[in-house]
């Protein structure tokens, strides 16, 4: 409810704003968004029209957002070329591009004076650019008022119109949180690499300020383009619960384009919220608790504990349709264990087994009683121990449990990490571990380029995934930034973090990182692990959930 | 305020994606170059054979599905691949399967339609029937996804698999009936283009 308050005082503002006379043009220009990004008329009815000669097209099925994508920027999919739609490419004369590095009609410069009312009308409707060549037949021919052009010429005019707070001449201004909740030593071997690279980055070591000078397509224009970093560490106080203020409070104060990497106990959601009501990027925070609806401005690597749980239900599947099928989840109240509870009970929404609580009080682990009176009071139920490592100290005992043995024991690796695997006594055969994380033997190889970068630079491996984390949060959004060249939008910037991930070699601890238009979740898989019938120490997958 | 350069602009994003992949060959248009005014094709068309693979797959209506019943046995069929957060290329190429299915559905033609995932680890079974609907979808149109295996499995048969998601390219493919052999088309064929390939596919 937060998020659409929020979004709905947006709206409030651009119109209040705009004053008396401005309020048409703020209802032309909202009109104008609507149409771009849902393909709904002013009359409310979906616009219709055609592709490729023929081919008819409704709303539902693409609006102009689906190729020029929400920037206005444009794109490139399988060998085809959008053209940017910004009021800055639109209304002003484009000359011939001789040098143009791709050669097809959609990818063509042309040169093309600017557009007005009346030929964006014609380019709509008819297909006809401002210097009256056809468009590639891809762009559709659209039914649509002129009140409806007019709205999208509005728009159009203030897609990517400014540079957006956060840059200025000479600087992008980024930020990371740095919780005071989180672990120390963690959030400091995070900062330490965001910094080094940002140090990198002003260093000009790659000469990104020069190369202009050197390439043939961009003669003159990067030297205009090249920022120096600064990174601001945004340290937030108390529990996450109250961040959303402090966020408020601190981007008053020194705005910034995107937020990259981040850590902090909790759950994420005063962040996600932050973000997109300041429609501010956020660029894979490393969190156990992600918002995973998909909000245009955060994208996450994993489904920390929300994933997990959903793995869980699915590999219990057969299991729980079983009679009479008990399960006891175990957790401490206000913990992320409890999150990871309640997402598991909305998994298994629909099974038949009896799914009980049990909290864990006190600040001490549970005593070798607890798990031995929990056991035999219980029976030989599946218990999901949603703990952290700590907290899983006596759970190996209750030797000789006999027929009250638990027919599985189900960790959380985002919980307890290692202590997920070193369970011991005759529990362990009962074990089953969920992660997110690839198989440990492959693990090692996938830091190999993170252990090289670091190497020089003289910092330590001390916590390899959130190192990692950081690491491919921070290089992603360095070559977002380098490759919007002038064109800092913040749109953009999502865009192309979505469109590089694919293609980025580093992908930190996971088993495999894809993203695409508008998704949120870069990695999707999940594995349950089970003791190693050979190795005494060793690990094997039994299950491989491999979509989300 | 700060001036845009509409040339760099133009560039950025292929650039971008370029430079990400490290390599120009990726995303140099295979497809055959697009006509402005529709006088020249804009597809490229070809008569292939292929393997269908022995693989079971999930249908936006939660049925379980053999692809080789579903594509590899006599009855005329039409596949494409598709997924569904894509941008650009899909959302067209379901426009015209869907305004294909609707003409041939009108003259009882049997044909069946079949989109197949090619990002199966986000597409659901359920963001599919979400998908059909949003496409509007009719009855003889099913869209598959399944283990992402045997998703691959099924992109290196049909000869369509280019490394990423990001650079799949626009397809369609047709089998009449009893037809050993599949049509190939390459590129954005009109309604009547893609008609008309049926057609002289049954008759030949
Ligand atoms: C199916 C993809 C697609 C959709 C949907 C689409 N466009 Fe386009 N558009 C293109 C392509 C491709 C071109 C380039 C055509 C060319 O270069 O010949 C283009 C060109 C344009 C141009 C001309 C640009 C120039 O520099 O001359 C304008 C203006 C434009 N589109 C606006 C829109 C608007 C507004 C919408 C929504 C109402 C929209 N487009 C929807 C693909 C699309």
């Amino acid at each position: 409810m937060v998020v659409l308050a929020l979004l709905g005082l947006q709206t409030l503002i651009l119109a209040v704003a705009a004053g008396a006379e401005g309020d048409a043009q703020a209802d032309k220009v909202s009109a104008g968004q609507r149409l771009y990004r849902e393909g709904i008329l002013s009359s409310g009815e979906a616009v219709t029209g055609f592709t490729h000669g023929d081919i008819p097209i409704f709303a539902s099925q693409l609006a102009c957002e689906s190729c020029h994508r929400r920037s206005g920027l444009g794109s490139s999919e399988g060998g085809k070329v959008v053209p940017p739609v910004t009021g800055q490419a639109l209304f002003q004369d484009r000359e011939h591009e001789q040098q143009a590095p791709f050669r097809s009609r959609s990818m063509s410069v042309g040169g093309r004076p600017a557009y007005e009312l009346s030929s964006l009308a014609d380019a709509l409707r008819l297909g006809v650019d401002s210097g009256g060549n056809e468009l590639d037949p891809l762009m559709p021919r659209y039914d649509m008022s002129d009140s409806d052009v007019e709205a999208l010429y509005a728009y159009l005019e203030t897609l990517a119109s400014e540079l957006p707070a956060g840059v200025d001449d000479s600087k992008v201004h980024l930020a990371t949180i740095a919780a005071k909740n989180a672990d120390e030593s963690e959030r400091e071997s995070m900062l330490e690499i965001l910094k080094a690279f940002a140090a990198d980055k002003n260093a000009d070591t790659r000469n990104e300020s020069g190369r202009s000078v050197r390439g043939p397509y961009f003669r003159a224009y990067m030297d205009v383009s090249y920022r120096k970093w600064d990174l601001h560490v945004w340290e937030l106080e108390g529990p996450s619960e109250t961040w959303f203020e402090q966020l408020e409070a601190l981007y008053e104060e020194q705005p910034v384009f995107a937020l990259v990497s981040g850590i902090g106990e909790g759950s994420w959601r005063p962040v996600h919220d932050f973000c997109a009501v300041q429609e501010v990027p956020c660029i894979f925070p490393i969190t156990d608790r992600p918002v995973l609806d998909e909000d245009f401005y955060s994208i996450y690597l994993s489904g920390g504990v929300y994933r997990e749980a959903k793995a869980v239900a699915e590999h219990l599947n057969d299991k729980l349709s079983e009679e009479p099928a008990l399960v006891i989840q175990v957790y401490r109240a206000g913990s992320a264990g409890e999150a990871m509870a309640e997402a598991f009970l909305k998994a298994a929404e629909d099974s038949s087994a009896t799914i009980e609580a049990v909290r864990v009080a006190g600040s001490d682990p549970p005593s070798a009683n607890f798990w031995e009176t929990l056991y035999r009071e219980r029976g030989p139920g599946i218990v999901l121990a949603w703990l952290g490592s700590d907290d899983l100290e006596n759970l190996g005992s209750g030797a000789g449990l006999g027929p009250a043995t638990p027919s599985l024991v189900i960790l959380s690796d985002t919980l307890s990490g290692d202590g997920a695997y070193s369970v011991t006594g005759p529990i362990r055969q009962q074990v089953r571990v969920v992660s997110l994380l690839e198989l440990p033997e492959r693990r090692e190889r996938g830091l190999l380029r993170l252990r090289t970068w670091v190497k020089p630079r003289g910092i330590e491996i001390n916590h390899p995934r959130v190192q990692a984390d950081a690491f491919l949060a921070v290089t992603l959004a360095g070559s977002a930034v380098k490759h919007m060249r002038r064109n800092f939008s913040r749109e953009y910037m999502i865009e192309i973090v979505e469109h590089g991930l694919d293609n980025s070699v580093f992908r930190s601890v996971y088993p495999q990182l894809t993203l695409g238009p508008n998704q949120r979740l870069a990695s999707k898989s999940a594995y349950i692990l089970r003791p190693s019938p050979d190795a005494e120490d060793g690990w094997v997958a039994v299950d491989a959930a491999s979509s989300y | 305020m700060i001036v845009l350069d509409t040339r760099t602009v133009m560039f950025a994003f292929s650039l971008a994606t370029c430079l990400l992949l490290g390599s120009l060959a990726h995303i140099a248009p295979a497809v055959a170059e697009t006509s402005g005014g529709g006088k020249e094709p804009n597809y490229t068309r070809e008569t292939v054979s292929y393997r269908v693979p022995d693989v079971e797959l999930i249908a936006h209506d939660g049925n379980s599905v053999s692809l080789v019943s579903a594509i590899g046995g006599e009855k005329p069929v039409m596949v494409n691949f598709v997924f569904t957060s894509c941008t650009t290329i899909c959302p067209v190429l379901s426009a015209s399967f869907a305004e294909v299915s609707r003409r041939l559905g009108e003259k009882g033609d049997s044909i069946e339609f079949v989109s197949i995932s090619i990002d199966p680890e986000y597409d659901t079974q359920e963001k599919l029937a979400e998908y059909a609907k949003r496409m509007g979808a009719g009855e003889s149109w099913r869209f598959l996804t399944g283990n992402p295996d045997d998703i691959f499995k099924v992109e290196k048969a049909f000869n369509t698999y280019r490394g990423n998601k990001m650079n799949h390219l626009p397809l369609t493919f047709i089998k009449v009936r009893g037809a050993e052999e599949w049509v190939r088309l390459e590129g954005f064929p009109s309604v009547d283009e893609v008609l008309a390939e049926y057609g002289s596919a049954k008759n030949s």
